[in-house]
């Protein structure tokens, strides 16, 4: 039943946007080699994270997902040292940051803001003193100036007036806000957000990815940030990687890893964003034709490697002009369109394989569900 | 009713007191926070971590803490003419009940300390603070709350503390009921004194809790 899974082979196209923004011209920002995290308790040891070797561009937003327990949260916090590598190197500006003594590791943390699931603000200080604090820590004692910075970047998240509130007094979006301006006090070149969404409604999430992606465009920042949400990969990162049991499972363009996930945990991560065909036409369905009035049920995929653009009226001549639309998830990624259409056609004995092979270059790959009577589908 | 002289004697009584109290209370809190923010930095994973000194200074805490206040009164005697030159009166007293309160207040406190959200400190080491800046400017007023609370229920202790000092003579409104109320059978001092030491003990504990609430709901 299952007809020509057509392995899609087309060569990349032209001036997709994602490869002028992550494209190696970008100079190199962060550089992991063989970053290696064993945690020792007692008897047991606990390998976070195997080998992992990344690049990772100067002004990309660049993902890291996994789910629970493969070592995001580790990773992250190898690139400011809030965690020691065990094994192998992270360098960041050609740097290996583990060579630095205490004095350069807070220069360097410095130069790289974080912001967290949890916010982590100081309940006891006001919005403004809670800012104020990476400038004092790094010996900034003019009063004016601290002011003057807080209030700019209190302007830039969105929340002007609010220098003398106590967090508690803030919901969940606005502490992430001053979180973000927080994490920008010191002008840094990396923004490492740390499940900064995960604890928040679905409606801020938006608020706040479109934020951290103003920022990244404006202030030219690196961000690098971890989350077990494909849907925040989606919406702002150029390109992820996948982690899973402390390994790097699986790295590219985020277009190319949602269209051709081949890893089993990228497409387990993925499965909750896939369309479900809709329970009528599962059920009208079956495994053979009724007879030659019969429409066979066709699952397109396209895997945004094609074009710019899905040529249908090419695909519906080429299948010989009477193709219904039953049902579509078709997204666009970076420039990619990519997704899945579910098609009828009339079943034509012997003719229908025949037919699928001639859509071999436009399709990623063609599966044939079934058959229905034309009533159906 | 209580005579002009037992009034006199009354206020003097209070006032030693206040003085033997307000004394301790200075030292035990400029000692007992050091002690505490030791305590909690040096432990395992944190900031100073040095589990050595951790253990030692934990053991000499508890060791003080396990010790019932009547027999480091006495026992104390030896150290208490070494810095005071005398064993009776309100300075003497001061020397056990700072001793006491001390390592008390210290576990007190460090348990607020080490409330603190290891996420904030977190937060701290990746915005470039410096140890210094993170005991005073998260660990401190962070755990503030927690830790005002905990000298309330530390001065409580002070002052029940110098009531038994007047067992040894330390003066006070202890060895006032102690003379007058137990010894000559008067039990209009006694009273007194329990309704002044009611009286102190509310005003603290009101004063605590509702500085404590200031801070919690800003």
């Amino acid at each position: 039943m299952n007809i020509a899974v057509a392995p899609y082979r087309k060569a990349a196209p032209s001036g997709a946007a994602d490869s002028q923004k992550t494209s190696p011209t970008n100079p190199l920002h962060l550089r992991l080699e063989g970053v290696g995290k064993t945690y020792v308790s007692g008897q047991r040891r606990v390998e976070a994270l195997k080998d992992i070797n990344l690049d990772i561009y100067q002004g990309e937003i660049f993902g890291i997902i996994g789910r629970s327990g493969a070592g995001k949260s580790s990773l992250i916090r190898t690139l400011n040292r809030l965690e020691d590598v065990t094994t192998g190197k992270v360098l960041i500006n050609d740097v290996d940051i583990q060579s630095l003594d205490t004095n350069g590791l807070v220069k360097l943390r410095r130069r790289i803001g974080m912001i967290f699931q949890h916010f982590n603000l100081l309940s006891s200080a006001t919005v403004f003193e809670n800012l104020a604090l990476p400038l004092k820590a790094a010996g900034i004692r003019d009063k004016q100036r601290i002011r003057q910075r807080a209030q700019e970047l209190l302007r830039l998240v969105g929340l002007e007036g609010k220098e003398d509130v106590y967090p508690s007094r803030l919901s969940g979006g606005q502490k992430q806000r001053v979180g973000i301006a927080r994490a920008l006090m010191l002008d840094p070149e990396i923004l490492l957000c740390d499940e900064a969404t995960s604890a928040l409604d679905p409606e801020t999430t938006q608020s706040i990815l479109s934020l951290i992606k103003e920022i990244n465009k404006t202030l030219k920042l690196t961000v690098v940030l971890i989350t077990h949400e494909m849907s925040v990969i989606s919406q702002i990162c150029d390109r992820v990687a996948v982690l899973e049991d402390g390994a790097l499972a699986e790295l590219g363009p985020v277009w190319r890893v949602f269209g051709r996930p081949e890893h089993e945990a990228t497409q387990a991560l993925l499965a909750p964003l896939k369309p479900k065909i809709s329970d009528d036409i599962a059920q009208a369905i079956s495994a053979t034709p009724a007879d030659n009035t019969s429409r066979a049920i066709v699952k397109f995929f396209f895997d945004g490697t094609a074009a710019t653009y899905l040529p249908l009226g090419i695909l519906s001549q080429r299948l010989g002009g009477d193709l219904r639309l039953l049902q579509s998830g078709i997204g666009r990624l970076q420039g990619h369109p990519q997704g899945e259409l579910l098609v009828s056609l009339p079943y034509q004995q012997h003719e229908l394989a025949q037919r699928l092979e001639t859509i071999n270059d436009l399709v990623s790959t063609v599966e044939v569900l079934g058959y229905a009577v034309p009533a159906n589908a | 009713m209580l005579s002009q002289r037992m009034l006199d004697a009354l206020w003097q009584a209070f006032l030693d007191t206040l003085y033997m109290v307000g004394v301790s209370a200075a030292i035990v809190w400029f000692v007992g926070i050091p002690l505490a923010i030791i305590l909690v930095t040096t432990a395992k994973g944190q900031i100073f971590e040095a589990p050595l000194v951790n253990r030692v200074l934990g053991s000499i805490v508890n060791g003080f803490r396990a010790t019932p206040f009547i027999i480091l009164l006495v026992a104390l005697i030896p150290l208490t003419r070494l810095i005071t030159g005398t064993t009776i009166g309100v300075w003497a007293a001061v020397v056990p009940i700072t001793v006491s309160a001390t390592p008390f207040f210290a576990r007190i406190a460090e348990v607020s300390l080490r409330e603190v959200s290891s996420g904030v400190i977190e937060a701290a080491q990746a915005m470039g603070c410096q140890k210094r800046h993170i005991i005073f400017n998260v660990l401190l007023p962070e755990a503030l709350p927690g830790i005002i609370g905990g000298f309330t229920i530390t001065l409580v202790a002070m002052i029940s503390a110098s009531a038994m000092a007047g067992a040894i003579g330390a003066g006070g409104l202890g060895d006032l009921a102690i003379r007058y109320g137990y010894q000559r059978y008067d039990t209009t001092v006694m009273l007194a004194v329990i309704a002044i030491l009611i009286a102190i003990v509310a005003i603290i504990q009101y004063a605590g809790d509702r500085y404590v609430y200031l801070l919690k709901n800003r």
